[in-house]
């Protein structure tokens, strides 16, 4: 029960205890209401309706898939560095093939020296890689290289499909557009000779995956390190639709300086 | 006025204009409460925004079409007052669905200690994801998506300029992205995160926004969402 008493002016007098709840419970409310009251965004606003890659959108990269999708996306420059790292002490002693079997690819095909403009106007020498139903089995990270003072990290702790087969079953191709300094890590054997081995990086640019065909081999790695400019999902045929062709189970994402 | 004050016992000692207070009180509260309601029953259509320091949410599950994730600057003020500008990862849905929904925040209250501020909503089915909202911006400092995690669908593109990812149809830079270099998204027909715990600045839905079972609570310690199981 309030136990109040009443001033000459008016005004109620509580105990001072009382009063001090109050004020406390006053100040409580005040700072759960300041606290979620709605207030203005803290974003860094941008006019609406400004073009966004350059004077008049010119800075738009034109780019075709492997399917022959084509896209003319604002690339930001940031690299995504798509990281596997191989276990070289772990080879196996026939060939030094691969013990551990990290990614695996059912496909690849490489393009040549392709000159992709950036969202800044510069351009890029870059390689188109694709990759036929890419899924990794452990340890890739994918995190950016060169952002505007972040590193943005995402890092699945089980099985990732970075492509592989859609939910539904629709064989999914990754075309990632990388340097050629970009690093693949697998075992390849021609006439049962081993020509990479799990002991060996190769580099994007290297002669024996400069065809624009398919090598339709299954290929299964070991390790890799991917620069990418630019990463995306299609169906063999074309765009794809009603598929989850990213999956990253049980995966982090932080953001850091 | 001082006599008066003299004649009372010590500890009644001070005063309050009491009708004026509660006058004040009754309209304030009563806007808040309007406010709650509102949502409560299901529907708020206009726009919502949380922004506060960091907070911690989880959700049984987070669905949505047209989604990016993008890195953008904030700027961000500290306790002492002082603003500074922080990279997040802005995540945007044009429209979501969400099972289950647990937002906190702890703040410290002088004499009193640390108590949570939560906000919870859902129906505690799992297999529903009850939760409905639009043009839904949530900035992110972290977050974990466990189970079968993160999930894109369609055509998945990764290295675009923040400013050129599409959450609504016919916006350009719907997430409001700087437009100069170094800033890059993940942009998506459509995203799946299942189990989802982490860290957020700053929340902005523009509506309509369904919120069955709302409930805000203030408790004392520090109890945030990542010590509850995710919400249902």
């Amino acid at each position: 029960m309030l136990t109040t008493t009443r001033r000459g002016d008016g005004g109620l007098v509580l105990p001072a205890d009382r009063q001090r709840r109050v004020v406390v419970l006053a100040l409580t409310m005040l700072l759960v209401v300041a606290t979620w009251w709605p207030t203005s965004s803290g974003a860094v606003d941008v006019p609406p309706g400004l073009a966004t890659c350059g004077p008049g959108d010119a800075n738009r990269a034109d780019l075709t898939t492997r399917a022959g999708v084509q896209l003319r996306p604002c690339l930001s420059g940031v690299t995504l560095r798509i990281s596997i790292p191989p276990a070289s002490s772990r080879c196996g002693i026939f060939g030094r093939t691969c013990w551990d079997k990290k990614w695996s690819i059912t496909g690849v095909s490489r393009s040549g020296l392709q000159t992709v403009r950036l969202q800044d106007g510069t351009t890029q020498q870059l390689y188109r890689l694709t990759f036929r139903e890419f899924a990794v089995t452990q340890d890739v990270t994918l995190q950016t290289v060169g952002g505007n003072g972040y590193t943005l990290t995402l890092a699945p702790d089980a099985d990732a499909v970075l492509g592989g087969q859609g939910s539904a079953g629709t064989t999914v191709v990754t075309d990632m557009w990388v340097t050629g300094e970009s690093l693949l890590r697998f075992e390849f054997s021609l006439l049962l000779l081993p020509v990479f081995t799990c002991e060996s990086d190769t580099r994007v640019d290297n002669g024996i995956l400069g065809t624009t065909d398919w090598i339709p081999l299954s290929v299964r790695g070991c390790g890799m390190s991917l620069d990418a400019r630019y990463v995306v999902t299609t169906a063999e045929t074309g765009p794809i639709q009603g598929q989850y062709s990213v999956r990253l189970p049980d995966t982090d994402v932080t953001v850091g300086p | 006025m001082s006599g008066h004050a003299a004649a009372l016992p010590e500890s009644f000692v001070g005063g309050t204009r009491w009708r004026r207070s509660v006058a004040a009180a009754v309209l304030g509260l009563g806007v808040l409460a309007a406010g709650v309601v509102a949502v409560s029953q299901d529907v708020l259509a206009a726009t919502v925004v949380y922004q506060g320091g960091t907070a911690e949410f989880s959700t049984g599950r987070i669905s949505g079409q047209d989604v990016a994730f993008a890195m953008v600057p904030v700027t961000r003020t500290d306790p002492d007052g002082g603003a500074r500008t922080t990279p997040v990862l802005r995540a945007g849905f044009a429209t979501a669905r969400m099972d289950g929904l647990c937002l906190s925040q702890v703040e410290q209250l002088p004499g009193i200690g640390p108590v949570t501020i939560r906000v919870e909503a859902g129906d505690g089915d799992p297999a529903t994801q009850e939760i409905t909202a639009a043009d839904v911006q949530i900035d992110l400092l972290s977050f974990r998506g466990s189970g079968s995690g993160i999930n894109l669908d369609g055509v998945v593109q990764i290295g675009l300029a923040s400013s050129d990812v599409t959450t609504r149809p016919g916006a350009a830079n719907p997430l409001g992205a700087p437009t100069e270099p170094g800033w890059t998204a993940i942009d998506a027909s459509a995203g799946d995160i299942v189990e989802v715990r982490g860290l957020l600045a700053d929340t902005t839905i523009g509506g309509p926004l369904t919120l069955p079972g709302l409930r805000i609570t203030l408790v004392p310690g520090e109890n945030g969402c990542s010590g509850t199981p995710v919400a249902g």
